[in-house]
This record gives C-alpha cells, structure tokens and sequence, in this order.
C-alpha cells in the first residue's frame, strides 16, 4: 500500500502542474530570416506557442525545413526572435543565467577537431567553473557512458560521425543539466547507438530532467516522447499526448473475453440498435507515421489550418 | 640618433602633457564622444528596424545589461577559453612564423651591408624590425580569424550556449594570442639577441713584438700601431700606447672604429711584457641621457636664435663659426653626487660647409662650461677645444679640475667644476671656431651621459615596445572578428594600424583644406599652423586637380561656389576621418628600436606611458567588443 505521501506525490503528479513547472514557454514565436541587406529571405516559424513542463520529454517533428532547429535555436538565444518571446526558465532566452541549467546537443556536432575527447570534455567542464576533481570525474562517466573510452585520446578530427555525435551527446550532458535540447539525437548512431540514446532520454525523464528532442525517426519518437508538436513550414500542425494523437478517436474497439452468448448477442443488439458492425471493441492505435503524413498531406491540401485537436 | 620628442614624466604625461590637459582627460573625452556616438548610431539603426519606441527599449535593455555581465565576467572561463586560443595556435601551427624569422636572421649576412660603420645599429635594428613585421603579421592572423571560423564552423554553438559571457570570448582570445605572442617573441627575443652578439663579437691581437713596443715606450713615452684586422678583415683599430698612462695604470684603449673600442692590457714589464686586446666595447650600450634647455646667441653674442642654413629639416639650427653665435644648453639637477668624476658630455652635430673641402676632416669647435649667474665672479671655464665630425658621437669629460678667468683680477684661477654650478644649473655653450663652417645643432643633440644601463635590460625594453604593439594589434583582430568576417576583420585592423600611422598627414591635409576653404579659412584656418596645413586639398579637389591637371601649388579657379562646395565636401571627409584617426593608437610610438639600435637607454616613463595607452585600448576594445557580440545573431 501506498503510504499518503506517495498518494500525494501521485496526487500531485497527475494535477495539472503549476506556472513554476513550466520550462520552455514561447508566445507568439516568430521567426524571419534576412539577408545582408535586412530583405526577408524565409519566414521559418510562425506565432509558435508552445509550453513544456518539467520533466517531459517533448518531440518536435516535422519535415525538412520545417523550422524544428530553428525553433531550438531561438530557445537557446542563438537566434533572436522577430517577433514574440522565447522563456526558458521564466526568462529571456538569451539570459546567460539559464545555461547554467541547459544542455544542448546540435543538430551535428559543432567541436574543435584539434581537440580529443578528454580535451573536449575538460574545455566544455571549465565553461562551467567546475573545480577539476569533479570535472575529471565527470568527464570518465561521460566517456564512459557514450562507450568511447578506447578512442577518448584520439583527435576529433579522426572520429568517425557516430563517434562525434556521441562526444557531443556526452558534451551537452557535461553540466547534469536540468533541460535537454536534443537536436535530431540518433542520426548517425548505429542501432545499438539509437537504442541507447533511447534508454538514456528515458532515463534522464525517470531523474526528472526535462528533454526537447527534434528528430524525424517517428519510431523514435514514438518510443520516449510523451507529448509532441508538429511543425510544417513553420507554423503547428499538431499538438498533444502521444498516446493521445494515436489513437482513432471516432472508432470504437471492443474485444472481450469470458462473456456469456446472451451477453454478446445483447451487446450486438446494442450495437445493431445503434447502426453499427462490432469488429473488436477497444481504441485502436495507428502509427505516428500514418498520422505524420496525413498531416503534411492535409497541410499540403489546405494551407493554414492547423488540426483541431489538442491535449 | 633623433629624440625629436622629449619624454615626458609619467604622471605629467597623464595628467598635464596637452596644453594642460593630460593623456587621462583626452582618453575620457575620446570615449565619452565615442560612446555618445556610438549609442545614437545603435539606436538610430535598431529604430529603423524596430521602430523608435521599441528600440529605446532595447538599447536601453542591453547597455543595463551589460553591467552584471562585466560584474560576472569570471577568470576561469576566460582561462579556459585562452587555453582554447593557444591550442588554436599550435594547430595552426604559429611555429612556422618562427621558423621563418630564424632563417631570415640565418642568411641575414645576404642582405645586410656588413661594411657599415655601425654594425652594432645595423643588427640591433634589422633583428627588432624583422621581429616586429612577423610578430604583427602573426598576431593579425591568429586573432582575426579566429572568431570568425568558430562563427561560421558553428563551433560557437556548443560555446555560446553555456554560460559564457561575451565579454569572456573577446577576453579569452585576447589573452591567448597575446601568451601565443610572447612565446614567440621570447622565443625571437633570444635568438635574435644571440644573433646580434655574435655577429658583433670579433678579437683583435697586436701583430707587434712586444719588445719593440716596450722600447719605443723607453725611447718616445708613446708607441703607435694598428691592431690585426677582425676575423672578417673589415676593420682594424689604430693604438696609441702611452706611457705615462700605463704607469698611472689607466686604461689603454684602442681608437673608435664601428662604433666600439678595445681595451689594451699589459701584464709584466721590459721583456716579460705581453699586450692583450679585450673584447669589443661600447656598441652594446644603454645609455641614460639627460637633456638640458637649448637656447641660441646671435652672431654678436646677443641673445638671438640659430640661423636657417636652407631647405634643411627644421629640427636642427645652424651657428655660425668664427663669430660669438653659441649653443647654450641649460643643465638642472648636476650635483657632486650624481657626477663625482665631472661632466661626462656627448654630443653629435650636423655640419654645413659653405667652402668646398673635405667632408671626412673634422671642423674645430669650442666648448665652455659656465655659470648660469651672469653677475658671478667666475662665470666660465676656459675654452676646450674639440674636432667635431659629422654626425659621430663626439665623448667629452669635462673633469672636476678646471681653469676660469677671475673676472675682476683677470687672471687664471684652478676652480672646481661645481664652482660654476648655481642651484644645480650650469650652462655648456658650444662655439663653431672656424670661419665659414656651421654646426648644426638641436636640443637632444648635447647631453650628459648620466648612468650606463645594462644592454640586456634595454633589450628588454625594446622587446617590450613590440610586445605591446602586439597586444593592441591582437585586441583591435579580436574586436574586429566581433562584427566583420575574417579577411575583412584583417584588412579592417590592418587599415586601422596604416591610419593611425598617417595621422599628422591626414591633420596636415585637413588642416589645409580647412584654410583653403573661402568660408571656414578666415574664420578658423588661423589657429592651424603653417606647418600643419599641406596645400592641394583634400579627396575631392586632388581628383579635381589630378583631371584638370593643375599642380597643387596653384588656384583652382574655379567659381566662388564650386570651389566652396569641393572645399566644404573636403573638409567634411577629412573631418570625419580625421576623427576616426584620432581614436586609433599611433604605432610609431611604440617603436622604441632606434633607441635600442643607438644605444639609448629607453626611458621608463616612456614604457609606461606605452603601457597605459594599450591598457586604455584593451578595455576600450573588449567593451565594444562585448556588445558586437551580444547583439550578433550567431546562428543567422
Ligand atoms: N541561417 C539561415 N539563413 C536563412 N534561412 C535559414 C537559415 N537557417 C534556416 N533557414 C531556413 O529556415 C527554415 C527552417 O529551417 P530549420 O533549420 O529550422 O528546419 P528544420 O526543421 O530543422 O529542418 P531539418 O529537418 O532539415 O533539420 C528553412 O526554410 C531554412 O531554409
Ligand atoms: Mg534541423
């Protein structure tokens, strides 16, 4: 039995959380480009508002060019909006402060080649003034956790892509950060890799760390995000529980087991009453691939409208 | 060697050194202007964007911003990141800056002229220059292209998304190129400090016998020789060995020859005795100078200036000899203490002929030592004659024993030398004494040899000029790099180096235009001196003059107002750029290699002064550094 504080903890868990649990919040994020000459060039992200609570583990898909990075981006006060707010902590995005708190993992890994692994790491560890014990510490769990202690003295410029992409997962990770921003995390790791990079994601939600992942391997996604958003030329498509989005909400699945055959045939009556043909009885699941293309393809057919259903 | 700029003392310097105003008050003026303008022109192009409300707002936000990002700049992260820089460095392999400058120095002997007469100049000033040019270049490099590629690799990503500060990633760079080019340059320092040693160290012997030299000394009280020729055969050094000298036990010392001397020692007497040569001296030196007040007489004795010989360089003013014309140079502060042992005076003239002769014999010239008390009893030494040549420096001790005319008995008297001081103060005059020749003379060109400095020390020194010439370079690379791509940021801080070079012709060319001008000129063009307004116009006019081909000497004669607007527009583009040259450092300040190279010891004031002016620039350039920066989308 459940002692009252876990019920409370329960209790609490499942209530919807409070202002203070929120994250990452945009209002109204809109993102241009512009050339040299301040001439618009693409108009990436469009009135985005989105809001992530702690401890989730958020997915943004989205086709290429969809504005997924740049969403990331603007979060990390590497882009600054055109119009709207970025808050990240309850502050500006580009508030030094908050990075004490953040990871981030680029789409590619963005590292000094002349650096090897323990060099990469120890650079990363000063940015935050952590005192050396603790750094050398951190940075063999770190190499140890990517699986790259046999190379970690060999120069990045030597690394193959899954090995780099695995010094820089270990690289975002370096501070424990509080917020993950994973940008497309598993291309270029092996299966073995991708498996990994799952359970780590998974793991670090069981820790109560917070996690924004991009990505387009719907499986992936599908695996550990317990909410997701949908972009498509930069404005949202989709919004909602995993769970939630999957399911077909307007066919019925009834599959029972141990019923008697007046029970079924009333049950078929039931249905027969109501014009309908009993086929199993229970929600039934697409695949987020399914439900991803359906999107595009009804935003390729109407422009502008975003899909009615919301978490 | 010129010093046509004295040195000031520091805190003069700072505080006094412009017309009462010292540097201090001008470097606040500069960055307060500076900042005025610079604050308008952000919000002036954020406003054009964001409109005027909003970009009050936000110009506003990032300047209050800016302060706990200064307060929270932390030590460790700049450290880190300096240690990124180096390891930069290395990759980029800034060894190869060093290798280059080891083979210059290598095969030096190729393209130096070794039969100078100052060899000691020539290497010392050769090694310091090649170093120079290599470290500049190397620190233009390294600095501006590095935030650049960590810009467009996208490194900065993973970088700027921990808690750096902007302020962290200019200093952090800053300081590591900076260490990279003092590695370098202590690296450069010693081996070019080799190079000039060895290329300057050569042994003479006396070819004579020795019993021959001991009985001429038995016979004449002197012997006179030559020393055997260096190992190269460029020079040999004539002797004159005499004999009361030797018994006085005073030094031997060969003649002047390439800038050095030897001293000559005997060990053991009649036919034991030997003659060894030492090792050059005096070519490495440091000397400490110190100036007195140059004053002219004319011709007939009466206070009055040196004459004009011609189109000669103004810095020098001639007197004429065989008449009462005089150099009077006023010395402070000569105490027993400081010169127990006299007067140790140096001086270096300019001769003017007006008779055809010999340009190698030297003109007879007169020196006095006298008493700033017009009234005293005793007011000068007696004359002492000297052979003046051109531009060799001349070392005159004038001993503690002297001998004055008593004024009112007439006669010659044995005084002291500091019989003659008055409060510190004695007057040197210098007289030309042969009819028809001039000395030329400027104020840095008589002074009291006060102290020697060690060589090394002063080498020291120099290095250090070039040490803070490679900073400044590396702060304004960096702070360039902030805003402008690669090439651009290295051409930009190259320009800014050339322009601030060029600052008294772009004043002169400003300065002329502005007095050329039919309005401002008479308003104005009065406060700018001749010397500073160059004729021919600015940009416009040049290009006016250069299609109309008219030279620079005559009127444009153009309409009234034509020639007002070409002037005004002129005026306007000096103006602006005069402006910007004003802010930039003058780099010629910091060359310190002719004192080395003339064996002056730099003045302390003069280091310190350099070093402030860099430690203005450097935090001048890491704050506007700080805001490119943080107002630059990294990602965009
Ligand atoms: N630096 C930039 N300058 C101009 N346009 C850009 C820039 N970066 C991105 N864009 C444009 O913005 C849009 C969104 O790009 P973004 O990188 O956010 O897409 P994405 O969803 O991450 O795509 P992908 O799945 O391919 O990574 C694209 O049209 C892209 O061309
Ligand atoms: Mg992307």
């Amino acid at each position: 039995m459940p002692g009252p504080a876990a019920a409370e903890q329960t209790a609490a868990r499942t209530a919807s959380p409070p202002v203070a649990d929120i994250v990452i919040e945009t209002r109204s994020l809109s993102k241009v480009y512009r050339d040299f000459w301040g001439r618009q060039k693409v108009r990436a992200l469009k009135a985005l508002d989105l809001h992530v609570k702690r401890g989730e583990i958020f997915g943004l898909l989205g086709p290429n060019g969809s504005g997924k990075s740049t969403t990331i981006k603007l979060l990390l006060g590497l882009l600054f909006p055109t119009s709207g707010q970025a808050l990240v902590f309850d502050r500006d995005a580009t508030d030094v402060e908050n990075k004490d708190k953040i990871g981030y993992l680029p789409e590619e890994s963005y590292l000094y080649k002349f650096l090897n692994a323990e060099e990469t790491l120890d650079f990363y560890g000063r940015l935050f003034n952590m005192p050396a014990d603790r750094r050398k510490a951190r940075i063999q769990e770190l190499i140890d956790m990517v699986d790259l202690n046999w190379a970690k003295r060999r120069q990045l410029k030597e690394y193959s892509k899954g090995m780099t992409r695995r010094i820089g997962l270990a690289q975002a990770l370096i501070n424990d950060p509080e917020l993950i921003m994973l940008d497309e995390p598993t291309t270029g790791l092996d299966p073995i890799g991708t498996r990994q990079m799952k359970d780590l994601i998974l793991d670090l939600k069981a820790r109560g760390k917070t996690v924004l992942m991009c990505s387009h391997l719907l499986a992936d996604v599908q695996d550990v995000c317990d909410r997701i958003a949908i972009l498509h030329q930069g404005e949202l498509k989709e919004l909602g529980r995993v769970d939630m989005l999957l399911s077909v909400q307007d066919v019925t699945q009834v599959r029972a087991k141990g019923l008697s055959k007046e029970a079924e045939a009333e049950i078929r009556a039931v249905i027969e009453r109501h014009g309908g043909e009993l086929l199993a009885m229970e929600n039934p699941r697409t695949t987020l691939e399914e439900l991803f293309l359906n999107i595009v393809q009804d935003a390729g057919a109407r422009p502008g409208r975003r899909a009615a259903r919301d978490a | 060697m010129v010093v046509e700029k004295e040195v000031l003392p520091y805190l003069q310097w700072l505080l006094f050194s412009n017309q009462g105003y010292g540097a201090l008050f001008a470097f606040l003026l500069l960055v307060s202007a500076a900042s005025l303008v610079g604050i308008l022109v952000c919000y002036a192009v954020t406003s054009a964007r964001i409109g005027l409300w909003e970009a009050f707002y936000a110009v506003a936000q990032t300047i209050a911003n800016a302060f706990p990002d200064f307060r929270r700049t932390s030590f460790g992260r700049v450290a880190a990141l300096s240690r990124l820089a180096i390891q930069e460095s290395i990759r980029r392999k800034v060894l190869v800056a060093f290798a280059i400058f080891a083979v210059i120095l290598l095969y030096a002997g190729w393209f130096l002229d070794v039969r100078t007469d100052h060899p000691a100049r020539l290497y010392l000033s050769f090694a310091l220059t090649a170093t120079n040019y290599l470290i500049l270049v190397m620190a233009l490099f390294l600095s501006t292209f590095s935030l650049p590629n960590d810009i467009k690799n996208r490194t900065m990503y993973t970088v700027a998304t921990k808690p750096v500060r902007a302020t962290e990633i200019v200093l952090g760079r800053i300081v590591g190129f900076s260490i990279v080019g003092t590695a370098m340059l202590a690296l450069m320092g010693i081996v070019s400090y080799g190079f000039v040693v060895r290329n300057l160290s050569h042994n003479h012997t006396l070819d004579a016998d020795p019993a021959e030299i001991e009985a001429s000394l038995a016979k004449d009280g002197v012997w006179e020789g030559e020393t055997s020729p260096d190992a190269k055969g460029l020079h040999r050094h004539p002797i004159r060995i005499d004999r009361r000298r030797l018994d006085e036990g005073g030094d031997i010392t060969t003649e002047l020859e390439r800038g050095h001397w030897h001293v000559v020692r005997r060990t053991g007497e009649g036919a034991a005795a030997r003659y060894a040569i030492g090792p050059p001296e005096g070519q490495l030196q440091a000397r400490v100078p110190v100036y007195g007040k140059l004053s002219f007489l004319s011709r007939t004795g009466t206070a009055g200036d040196g004459v004009n010989v011609g189109s000669e360089w103004g810095y020098r003013k001639y007197i004429e000899g065989g008449t009462l014309a005089s150099a009077v140079w006023t010395f402070e502060n000569i105490t027993p203490e400081r010169f127990p042992d006299g007067l140790p005076l140096e001086l270096n003239l300019s001769i003017f002929r007006t008779h055809k002769g010999n340009i190698e014999k030297t003109v007879l010239g007169t020196l006095f030592v006298k008493s700033p008390n017009r009234g005293a009893k005793i007011r000068s030494s007696t004359p002492r004659n000297f052979h003046a040549q051109e531009f060799v420096v001349d070392r005159q001790r004038i001993p503690r024993k002297l001998q004055a005319i008593d004024g009112e008995t007439s006669t010659i008297k044995d005084i002291d030398l500091f019989d003659l001081v008055e409060d510190g103060k004695l007057e040197v005059w210098l007289q030309c004494a042969e009819r028809g020749q001039y000395f030329g003379v400027a104020q840095a060109d008589l002074y009291v040899r006060s102290a020697n400095r060690p060589f090394w020390l002063n080498f020291i020194k120099g290095y250090a000029g070039i040490w803070l010439q490679m900073v400044l370079i590396v702060g304004f690379g960096v702070t360039a790099s902030t805003f402008l791509s690669g090439p651009i940021a290295m051409l930009g801080t190259l320009g800014a180096v050339v322009l601030g070079l060029s600052a008294t012709f772009v004043f002169g060319v400003f300065g002329g235009a502005i007095q050329a001008n039919p309005i401002l000129g008479p308003i104005v063009g009065t406060i700018i001196s001749e010397e500073k307004a160059m004729p021919g116009g600015g940009p416009i006019e040049s290009l006016v003059r250069l299609v109309t081909q008219k030279n620079i000497m005559i009127e444009l004669d153009f309409p009234w107002l034509a020639e007002l607007i070409i002037k005004s527009l002129d005026a306007a583009m000096l103006g602006s750029m005069l402006a910007v040259t004003r802010m930039l450092p003058d780099f010629a300040f910091f060359d310190t290699t002719k004192y080395l190279a003339y064996g002056f010891d730099i003045d302390n004031a003069l280091l310190a002064q350099q070093a402030t002016i860099v430690a203005g620039y450097m935090l001048v350039l890491t704050i506007v550094g700080y805001f490119f920066l943080k107002t630059r989308e990294l990602a965009a």
